[in-house]
């Protein structure tokens, strides 16, 4: 009786995340197909990849390398700012580093609504509008809060005997960084460098402000490919199918760290 | 090299940045709240008129209308991405085959950029003439709804939920992931049945995860803008518009700058308040359970 009735449960468990999941296994197949079987919902239907040929022979390439160089830089920038501090805040007696710490923290309670338009005539006057500069100088602000938030529960964790031993033995403080410090958090880093990733690469709102087409990330370039090109689902499947998956392989590889990650260490998963 | 340098050369290249791009603008916005400009209006001068922007604003039907849709948004996404969240957490904290593929499924649509979802959900999925929704009502020889025009607002609550779900569901897991099994046979021994194991056992010891994810959600959910842009524009008139596509909308459409600072000075303090007010309600509980 009750292996029945968890058996039923795991079924009705499959068919939830089968439904849950179908809108993006649509999206990807209907990438594939002729735009006519898209529409007319044909059935059986050809498999081509058509599509694909036809937006990377378009302006898609521009935009992806746009999203892979910005992405790229700014969590390279984040990174390189954002652990400095996390680490100071951990691992030195710092007077107001609870203060340092939630005036961080603060900025991204902060709607981007509210900064936006400064940033916009700023960037007008400075000719920074539609420059990589502009927008990587944007996400490495914005996301260098997030990065100090994961970073100092993961140096948390790392016991101090084991720094305090290292001094002892006579490393400098770079070599501890690097070869004890460093090494004993790669679990965090790697999964706080892959949720940077995928919230740069899915902004959409400074994106949308700052850039009109020199500069432009995919998520901008998607939003306007349907008012330009009307009804081509087909190429619009195809074109997001390229757009979500460096963020969900991300994500997929990230599963463990994933809670942690996202609850910005405030409870540990 | 003395201690304070050393921290100093840590911390500042951060630090500068961060005030740099956000906290300097943040104070230009709360002056311009006060300033008349119109970038598309060069005949009327920039000049100082103190508060009667914000006059404006808490006196027009427009601006309560957005605050109003904002809240509903807000409230209907986070209380059915809690309640979808907690469901799918319990199924899927229990062993069996495929329960990692089961996972991977359905946390995917959270890692979508907003853009997509927006544009495939209007045209593919829901698009009344050619979309999915169409053949699903003919296949019942229903007439499809046509929700853009019908029900814009519920429209992108849908796609809220769906976006936000699987945050809910992996941070409530972990919760109950964290609950040692010895505690859930202590309290089956006791003679608690499952009611009585879910309310003061289990219930309590989540709390602290359903908090944090109510918070984040909310500082999210709050910030919801591309899914508006990309499916309703806000419309129609300013049936889906929430309070970061008003911003845009004055912003950038009207290119009011005086008045737009205002509605954004606006915003981040009634964010801020709603913020703190679930931190204190939550807070509250937490305590209200454990005693």
């Amino acid at each position: 009786m009750k292996k029945t009735s968890s058996a039923i449960v795991t079924v009705i468990t499959f068919i939830i995340a089968i439904i849950y999941f179908f809108p993006i296994f649509w999206m990807i197949i209907s990438g594939f197909k002729h735009e006519i079987d898209v529409v007319n919902l044909t059935f059986p239907f050809t498999l081509t990849l058509e599509n694909f040929k036809t937006i990377f022979s378009g302006k898609v390439s521009h935009y992806f390398m746009n999203s892979i160089y910005i992405t790229l830089v700014s969590t390279s920038l984040s990174m390189m700012l954002g652990v400095p501090v996390s680490y100071a805040l951990v691992m030195s007696k710092f007077k107001r580093g609870d203060d340092l710490f939630f005036w961080f923290i603060s900025t991204t309670l902060l709607p981007p609504v509210g900064i936006v338009i400064p940033v916009y005539i700023i960037f007008k006057c400075l000719n920074m509008l539609d420059t990589y500069c502009g927008l990587i100088l944007m996400y490495t602000a914005v996301n260098i809060p997030l990065v100090i938030w994961m970073m100092r529960s993961f140096f948390k964790d790392i016991p101090r005997e084991l720094i305090e031993a290292s001094k002892i033995d006579g490393a400098t403080e770079l070599t501890t960084f690097f070869r004890i410090i460093l090494p004993l958090s790669r679990h965090g880093l790697s999964a706080t460098i892959l949720l940077v990733i995928v919230f740069i690469w899915n902004e959409f709102f400074f994106a949308l402000h700052l850039t009109y087409t020199r500069a432009a990330t995919l998520p901008v370039h998607v939003a306007a490919y349907m008012t330009q090109e009307g009804l081509f689902w087909a190429k619009m499947c195809a074109i997001s199918t390229v757009a979500i998956l460096p963020p969900l392989l991300a994500g997929w590889i990230n599963q463990k760290q994933l809670v942690r990650g996202l609850t910005m260490g405030a409870v540990k998963g | 090299m003395n201690e304070n340098k050393k921290k100093g050369i840590l911390v500042l290249p951060a630090v500068i940045l961060v005030a740099l791009a956000t906290q300097i603008p943040l104070i230009i916005t709360v002056y311009n709240s006060m300033i008349r400009w119109i970038i598309v209006r060069p005949d009327l001068s920039k000049k100082f008129i103190g508060s009667q922007y914000y006059k404006k604003i808490f006196t027009s039907d427009e601006f309560w209308l957005v605050f109003q849709n904002t809240m509903v948004l807000t409230v209907i996404s986070l209380a059915a991405c809690l309640a979808l969240g907690t469901l799918l957490a319990f199924l899927l904290h229990r062993q069996f085959t495929g329960v990692g593929i089961v996972r991977t499924l359905l946390i995917s649509p959270f890692f979508l950029m907003d853009s997509v979802i927006g544009v495939f959900w209007r045209n593919v999925m829901l698009n009344p003439s050619f979309g999915l929704l169409y053949y699903f009502y003919k296949f019942f020889s229903l007439t499809p709804p046509d929700m853009l025009a019908e029900a814009p607002l519920f429209f992108i609550i849908i796609l809220v939920i769906w976006k936000w779900t699987p945050f809910f569901m992996l941070v409530l897991l972990a919760g109950l992931q964290s609950i040692p099994e010895e505690v859930l046979e202590a309290a089956v021994v006791d003679g608690a049945n499952a009611w009585n194991k879910t309310i003061y056992v289990i219930l309590p010891m989540v709390m602290k995860y359903i908090t944090i994810s109510l918070l984040l959600g909310l500082i999210f959910i709050l910030k919801t803008f591309g899914l508006v842009f990309t499916t309703t524009r806000g419309g129609p008139g300013f049936a889906s518009t929430n309070f970061p596509y008003y911003v845009y909308r004055i912003a950038f459409l009207g290119w009011n700058v005086g008045k737009s600072s205002a509605i954004a000075v606006v915003i981040i303090i009634i964010s801020l308040v709603i913020i703190l007010v679930l931190f204190k309600l939550l807070r509250k509980t937490i305590t209200e359970v454990e005693v």
